[in-house]
């Protein structure tokens, strides 16, 4: 997803989570609402402002980073005895006084963000009308990138948890239901192993940890189109609940070949929205794939098999029946 | 009488015959021996015949549930077992010195006598650390897919995912 000029894409490092919050809920109130905010990662090649903890802006990385791609960046003291205080470009926490934060960011953001929009205008760019905010797949291709290290995911109420890319394992904030869904708002920034101590000690498997977060998220539902063909490469593990009889249907289904969730839907008879989420949670998550749609070979008919294969196969779904009947399946 | 067979196969103390047990509508008749393989595992009993339970549909229907050996001193008898079963559900322990060294060799073996092949990961809180993706990342390197869980061989209900996962997968293959 490429930047827009309506659209400030902001990243935020080294801060613990309460500090990182109230910065977040802080510039929402200064950027003005016609303007979305995107919270990104900091090698973002559409990132615009960067508050970053002064101890990590000498770190080779950010100013790798910094050297091609330079923006505005408000570094972060945490000395209370210097509060209210914005110098040289540094803010001192806390942040008792908005109207020094609301200067700065006036000053410095939205005069870069200025001369980004002329640039995009002048270059003869269609000026795009604003979209309501959407799910971004981006955000889960990077996740599993492997090379992100400790990574923080991250929306508009909070920590969800902690991931380790590389060895694709998560550990959910204390405070987290399972069951929360998320929205567009939903991000990721570097983590520390000092923030990964505050999570809950289980670890849990970072893919199906995304399918389940995504599948309990309708704002998701429209994160690939009911035409995208999906092909799986991993289950994803149901909760023992209502779900888990749809999510074998159509995991057992995508396993035999590769559908789109229209196809899928006619197959199951299941609603083609809650198909539409399931295919998206699949592809978030990175247990599916989209593949071009003439990949897709349609199945062949049961029509053409014989008489004696109907038969059999009459006499084993009666069996798979009685054997779901048995177990309450 | 119509006889079904499902097969339970996997590690050593990878929970079989407790899975074997939590369906059974009988007593389970097991063929357990002081097990004298502590490197392997260090369980007291271990299985060296085959485990069977019983699930009985009604007079006409019966299901068979085998539960294999788990040494691979008793591969030869594997096949025998699982052949014409309506699937195989591979149970292994994630705390194993190798789970991915048993992951290959069962999967190798049990791939000759069935596609309906269904992967259970037990004993997953003894190793927290040890990320699930190390299963999923051997079968994409093979272009393999089978379902892959973690589960709790003594949860009943954990059991059923299993086998409800094998039945989805042949009502799926009876569709097309």
């Amino acid at each position: 997803m490429s930047s827009t000029p309506d659209q400030f894409n902001i990243c935020i490092v080294g801060l613990s989570v309460a500090n990182m919050t109230v910065l977040r809920q802080l510039c929402r109130q200064i950027i003005p609402q016609q303007y979305e905010i995107r919270w990104v990662n900091v090698a973002d090649p559409d990132l615009d402002f960067l508050i970053i903890d002064t101890d990590f802006v000498q770190a080779r990385s950010i100013q790798n980073i910094l050297s091609y791609h330079p923006v505005p960046v408000l570094k972060i003291v945490r000395y209370p005895s210097v509060a209210q205080n914005i110098c040289d470009d540094t803010l001192y926490l806390p942040v008792n006084n908005i109207a020094l934060l609301s200067n700065w960011i006036n000053s410095h953001l939205f005069d870069a963000h200025h001369q980004k929009k002329l640039t995009v205008t002048t270059s003869e760019r269609p000026v795009e009308t604003p979209q309501p905010a959407q799910p971004d797949l981006h955000l889960f291709e990077r996740l599993h990138g492997k090379t992100l290290g400790l990574v923080k995911l991250i929306d508009a109420k909070g920590i969800l948890g902690v991931a380790d890319t590389a060895q694709e394992l998560f550990w959910p904030s204390p405070r987290l239901s399972m069951a929360r869904p998320v929205d567009h708002t939903l991000g990721i920034a570097h983590s520390t192993n000092r923030e990964l101590q505050e999570m809950s000690a289980q670890s849990h498997d970072l893919k199906q940890w995304l399918w389940d977060l995504v599948w309990h998220s309708p704002s998701y539902t429209s994160l690939l189109s009911a035409t995208d063909c999906v092909q799986l490469v991993g289950w994803p593990q149901p909760a023992a609940d209502r779900d888990r009889h749809d999510v074998l249907q159509l995991s057992a289904r995508l396993h035999q070949q590769a559908l789109t969730a229209q196809q899928l839907a006619e197959q199951t008879q299941i609603d083609v929205s809650r198909v539409q989420l399931f295919t998206s949670a699949l592809v978030a998550s990175g247990l599916a794939k989209t593949i071009p749609s003439y990949q897709n070979s349609h199945p062949v008919p049961k029509a053409v098999a014989s008489e004696i294969a109907v038969q059999d196969s009459k006499k084993r779904m009666g069996f798979l029946s009685k054997l779901r009947h048995q177990f309450g399946l | 009488m119509q006889r079904y067979k499902i097969v339970f196969g996997g590690a050593m103390g990878a929970g079989k015959s407790q899975a074997i047990t939590s369906l059974s509508d009988i007593h389970v008749l097991a063929t357990e021996a002081l097990n004298t393989d502590e490197h392997a595992h260090s369980k007291l009993l271990t299985t060296v015949g085959i485990d069977y339970g019983e699930i009985a549909l009604d007079a006409e229907t019966c299901i068979g549930l085998y539960g294999t050996p788990g040494q691979d001193r008793f591969s030869f008898i594997w096949p025998i077992i699982g052949e014409g079963a309506l699937g195989i559900i591979i149970l292994l322990d994630h705390s194993a010195a190798n789970p991915v060294a048993d992951l290959d060799m069962y999967i190798n073996d049990f791939s000759k006598t069935s596609t309906n092949l269904i992967i259970g990961i037990t004993h997953v809180d003894m190793k927290p650390e040890r990320p699930i993706s190390i299963y999923r990342d051997w079968l994409t390197a093979r272009q393999l897919l089978y379902p892959l869980f973690s589960i709790d061989a003594r949860v009943k209900d954990d059991v059923l995912l299993l086998v409800e996962t094998m039945i989805a997968k042949l009502e799926a293959e009876d569709a097309y």
